[in-house]
């Protein structure tokens, strides 16, 4: 069993740090950190792993300077071999760019049996890379999945979406993403951190890919705060009649702010 | 000094914040309430690597250093500013870390590795009745006999009395006793290891008590009489004659551990009064924060604090050199000001914090509800004197710095 998980360096959205006049975030200010579900996206697979047998492989593009800590993150918790496709300006590859390199890297380092990710990244949250992954390798996939169980050689995915739970029933080679529901991911020991600190992972270029990356780029042209100003009124209700009147009052309120 | 923490130290910190957050924030109440540590915290603590962070990975410690013990500390202080939990990690890196430096390879393999999993206590046991700060005065004497020792006498505010008679293989002390003459001074003091307990009964000449604090409610703080009790010689920390510069010693590594909890819970404070300050508005619509009564006094403490922590960390960094990285040219004696310093430091500064932020919350704050009081009282304890008075870390500073001899009355 061969997993691949592809993990992102993102911005960390509980400490952001916004210009109080133009509502644009500092994201200089801004400390990067390994996302929550692709935090869970590992955890899946070193559960994988150790109740199946197999390696465990993570892979992510950026720069040494600022993934280094990530990257011993990630052997912290517990994997066996990391990669790191080298990017000048990391941080305008779009998301189709991304699965792209994933897909050229798994093409060449692979065959794997699992890639699984975070089924949204935390900053930018546009959960494409999952399916464009699948897609570039047609494997089969599921995403969003919050719960895994492996019967009997057929690996059985549980996602919750608005419609109610979906069960999936997938055989390798396969893509899948998970949401923080999937785990609790485990907390890396010192010992684990030690050890980390003395591991290498490998440094590839997107040449070595055989990927061209300029038509890839995309500039993001302005990010704002969206800040919806809010308004309360308290509605005071002691009998029925009082529900009935309470009710009228909402409903006044909702078409005045033109919400229905 | 430039405090600059490196990307595992980081990463390290980032663990035990989770590990805190997930584990300790939720209970912290409960455990100042009850009075009680749960045993399955500690030996959840002891599986995450918690404790024995300095103690070399041969003897069953995590390999680490000082500076990552002083971290740990600081982080499980901020979630449980109360400091009981905080200060049992510290005393489980502390004293372990001592014993690993001074005692025998065949001490250290029985005891570090109990201790390195959450199985066993190991503290200290030096203050005596007639008061904690004269070591010098010890009254307990340890006389040689055919295999050991037999040991009289009495320990008092001893941490970890409960705990030691509970955990599954028990644990003891880093104790302080007179040997060969009882007169006063440090050239007759000897360091052993006093387990009574472990994996079994207690040890016959062992009669312990537990006091009831007003702060730090979770971990125990008792004393415990040693009567006609028989030490193996292997339990000798050392040489004979030289205990009091082993607890010394120890008493630095310590202190740095100390000056991170208070440090840590100190944060806390500060952390609860900003968001406080910021969103709690009178007079016509003003946030507290824009008082200058206030913000004024807020800067101060918060540069306070920074100080604290640098000095904290500076003599954690010190430490390691001397200890862990057994740098040439470091001695023992270049920390006693730096630590003296911290410790002096960082106790007062986390209390002079509590009682702004209490006046502060105002009539809040003097509920139990605003939880505020629990770090006030729990970090109180080392402004009185739990591993050092604040005098003492006077005195060292003074006479380092002036000279011995310039500060004789």
């Amino acid at each position: 069993m061969k997993i691949l998980v592809p993990i992102k360096l993102s911005y960390d959205i509980n400490q952001m740090k916004y210009d109080e006049r133009t509502g644009e975030p500092i994201l200089d200010a801004v400390p990067m950190i390994m996302g929550d579900m692709d935090r869970c996206a590992i955890e899946a697979a070193l559960r994988l792993k150790e109740s199946l047998g197999g390696t465990v492989e993570f892979l992510s593009i950026g720069s040494r300077d600022t993934h280094n800590k990530m990257m011993m993150d990630a052997y912290a918790m517990g994997c066996d071999k990391g990669y790191l496709i080298e990017v000048d300006n990391y941080k305008e590859l779009n998301a189709y760019s991304v699965a792209y390199l994933i897909s050229k890297f798994a093409e060449k380092y692979g065959p794997y049996d699992i890639i699984i990710l975070g089924n949204t990244s935390q900053d930018t949250h546009s959960s494409i890379v999952p399916p464009a992954v699948s897609s570039l390798l047609s494997y089969s996939s599921a995403f969003g999945i919050d719960k895994i169980n492996v019967e009997d050689g057929e690996y059985v995915f549980e996602a919750t979406y608005e419609d109610g739970i979906y069960v999936f029933k997938l055989r390798p080679p396969m893509v899948i993403s998970v949401t923080t529901e999937a785990n609790t991911p485990r907390i890396p020991t010192l010992k684990d951190i030690l050890r980390a600190k003395r591991m290498k992972y490998d440094i590839l270029k997107p040449s070595d890919l055989d990927v061209e990356l300029e038509l890839a780029r995309v500039n993001i042209s302005s990010i704002k705060r969206f800040a919806t100003p809010r308004r309360g009124e308290m509605i005071e209700v002691d009998s029925d009649e009082d529900v009935e009147k309470a009710v009228d009052r909402i409903v006044e309120l909702l078409k005045e702010a033109e919400i229905i | 000094m430039y405090l600059e923490f490196s990307e595992d130290e980081e990463l390290f910190r980032e663990a035990v914040r989770e590990f805190s957050k997930r584990y300790i924030e939720p209970i912290w109440v409960e455990v100042d309430e009850k009075g009680r540590l749960p045993m399955d915290l500690i030996k959840r603590m002891g599986e995450q690597g918690l404790f024995a962070i300095p103690v070399s990975d041969e003897f069953g410690g995590v390999g680490g250093s000082l500076t990552m013990a002083a971290i740990a500390t600081e982080e499980i202080a901020y979630h449980d500013p109360a400091v009981a939990i905080a200060v049992y990690a510290l005393l489980q890196n502390g004293w372990p870390m001592a014993l690993d430096q001074f005692g025998s390879d065949e001490l250290k393999s029985m005891i570090l590795p109990e201790v390195a999993s959450g199985d066993a206590f190991f503290g200290i046991a030096s203050t005596e009745a007639h008061g904690g700060s004269d070591v010098a005065g010890i009254k307990t004497f340890a006389e040689k006999v055919d295999g050991g020792w037999r040991v009289n006498g009495e320990k008092v505010y001893i941490s970890g009395v409960r705990e030691v008679l509970e955990l599954p293989t028990g644990g003891g002390w880093f104790l302080v006793s007179k040997t060969g003459s009882r007169d006063y001074g440090h050239r007759n003091i000897s360091a052993f290891a006093l387990v009574p307990r472990w994996k079994g009964d207690v040890k016959d000449g062992f009669e312990p008590t537990v006091f009831e604090e007003i702060g730090r409610g979770g971990l125990s703080t008792g004393g415990f009489k040693l009567n006609n009790f028989v030490v193996d010689e292997k339990f000798l920390i050392g040489e004979e004659g030289k205990g009091f510069y082993y607890v010394m010693q120890g008493f630095n590594i310590a202190r740095i551990l100390v000056s991170a909890a208070c440090i840590g819970s100190g944060r806390w404070a500060l952390d609860q009064a900003k968001e406080w300050l910021t969103t709690r508005k009178l007079f016509q619509g003003r946030k507290l924060s824009s008082f200058q009564g206030i913000n004024f006094k807020f800067a101060e403490l918060y540069t306070e604090l920074e100080a604290a922590r640098l000095f904290t960390y500076r003599a954690a960094r010190l430490a390691d050199k001397i200890y862990i990285e057994r740098k040439p040219g470091y001695k023992p004696q270049d920390l006693n000001v730096p630590v003296a310093m911290a410790k002096l430091k960082a106790p007062e500064t986390a209390i002079r914090i509590y009682e702004e932020v209490l006046k502060w919350f105002g009539a809040y704050g003097y509920t139990k509800e605003s939880n505020v009081y629990r770090g006030w009282l729990g970090t109180f304890s080392y402004v009185i004197g739990a591993e050092g008075g604040q005098n003492i870390m006077r005195i060292i500073i003074a006479r380092d710095v002036l000279g011995k001899e310039n500060i004789r009355s």
